[in-house]
């Protein structure tokens, strides 16, 4: 209800409830673009750029079902931070992974608690390509259609990049376990 | 989830919190309108009014130029008219003076007529009964004959004027003429002397 509210008066252009809406939906707004960069810095860059983008189409939001603010800041968030890895070249989805061919996927592992910091670690370690589609596919719940929208790439893409990340992981768990 | 361990602690650190305002503060809602981009139309504005003169006196100075042809296209036509029509002009006027000569030499050449006025006085016998006394008055008939002479063509013509206008003129001797209301009477001696005794 706050945030229709807060909605409401950024479209009105009230200056008070623009940063009202600022600051609740900051947190959230940083953590994504950090995630993705895993760098205050670049962070900051995105966030400011997705505010921007934010406050610039709040009119075109048109509110669905709860959450569906959310999961719009989300894609603008995530579209921008997109944007500004691929201004820097960091984005190769062939990369080297010739050394996670050998690697076996394993489903239906169950998740143990104590690795939730070693896949962090794992996660941040991984590169940009990988992380990024794995980051929107297993974190973002988006479906590899969405991403090959989003990114402009081919479906195919988004599925061997996450089939790899996954892979990735595995072999940085295996070795941290074993080691 | 991954990217959750930026916890509250990191979000209330006070290098969080400047960089937070700095966020807000850059946002493209809390900056003044950029004079650039007021500068950028002027200038756009300024050049789209440039381009629009340019055009504008270009294309009055190339139909100024193609009227300017034009005239003079004009005027080399109405020169050569003007030249034609003096030749012809001079040529009339050499016809008129040709004529003119002519005209004089003809003139020249036919004799003129002379009109000849003379003065000729017929008299009319006329007897007045007058009581006692029988006097024959003679009633002058003064006529005018013009006589126009051209070549061998003599026209007469009469012309009646009042005698007594012509007597005047005429400087009759008085003594022979006595005037009777408008009537002139001789005295039968006079007339007699005159008419050689005709009574």
């Amino acid at each position: 209800m706050r945030e229709k509210e807060l909605i409401k008066k950024c479209l009105e252009k009230d200056k008070a409830g623009q940063k009202a809406l600022f600051d609740l939906k900051y947190r959230l707004i940083y953590k994504i673009a950090y995630r993705y960069l895993n760098d205050h810095q670049e962070a900051e860059d995105v966030v400011l750029q997705a505010f921007n983008n934010i406050f610039l189409h709040l009119e075109k939001f048109e509110p669905k079902e709860v959450g569906s603010f959310n999961n719009w800041i989300t894609k603008i968030t995530i579209n921008q931070a997109y944007k500004n890895l691929r201004s820097k070249n960091l984005i190769d989805y062939v990369g080297s992974a010739s050394d996670l061919d050998h690697v076996q996927v394993e489903d239906n592992v169950p998740f143990e608690s104590k690795w939730t910091e070693q896949i962090n670690e794992i996660i941040k370690s991984m590169p940009v390509g990988y992380k990024t589609i794995f980051l929107m596919n297993a974190v973002e719940c988006y479906s590899h259609q969405t991403i090959s929208e989003l990114l402009g790439i081919s479906r195919n893409t988004s599925k061997s990049q996450m089939l790899k990340a996954r892979k990735y992981i595995h072999a940085r768990l295996k070795v941290t376990n074993n080691g | 989830m991954y990217g959750d361990h930026l916890d509250d602690k990191f979000f209330e650190s006070q290098k969080a919190i400047s960089g937070r305002e700095k966020i807000w503060q850059e946002l493209d809602i809390n900056k003044p309108r950029k004079k650039p981009y007021k500068t950028y139309w002027l200038f756009l504005l300024g050049s789209g009014i440039a381009l629009l003169l340019t055009g504008y006196l270009y294309s009055k100075y190339s139909s100024s130029q193609t009227e300017n042809e034009k005239l003079e296209i004009r005027y080399a036509g109405l020169l050569e008219q003007y030249n034609t029509l003096s030749e012809s002009y001079d040529k009339l006027n050499n016809q008129i003076a040709t004529t003119k000569i002519n005209k004089e030499t003809v003139t020249d050449m036919q004799p003129q007529p002379s009109i000849e006025r003379e003065v000729v006085i017929e008299y009319v016998d006329k007897i007045i009964n007058r009581t006692d006394t029988v006097f024959i008055g003679v009633e002058p008939k003064i006529v005018y004959e013009d006589r126009v002479i051209r070549d061998t063509v003599y026209l007469d013509r009469i012309v009646e004027i009042q005698a007594e206008v012509i007597t005047a003129s005429t400087k009759e001797p008085e003594n022979k003429v006595k005037r009777r209301g408008e009537e002139l009477i001789f005295h039968l001696e006079n007339r007699t002397k005159d008419s050689g005794g005709q009574e």
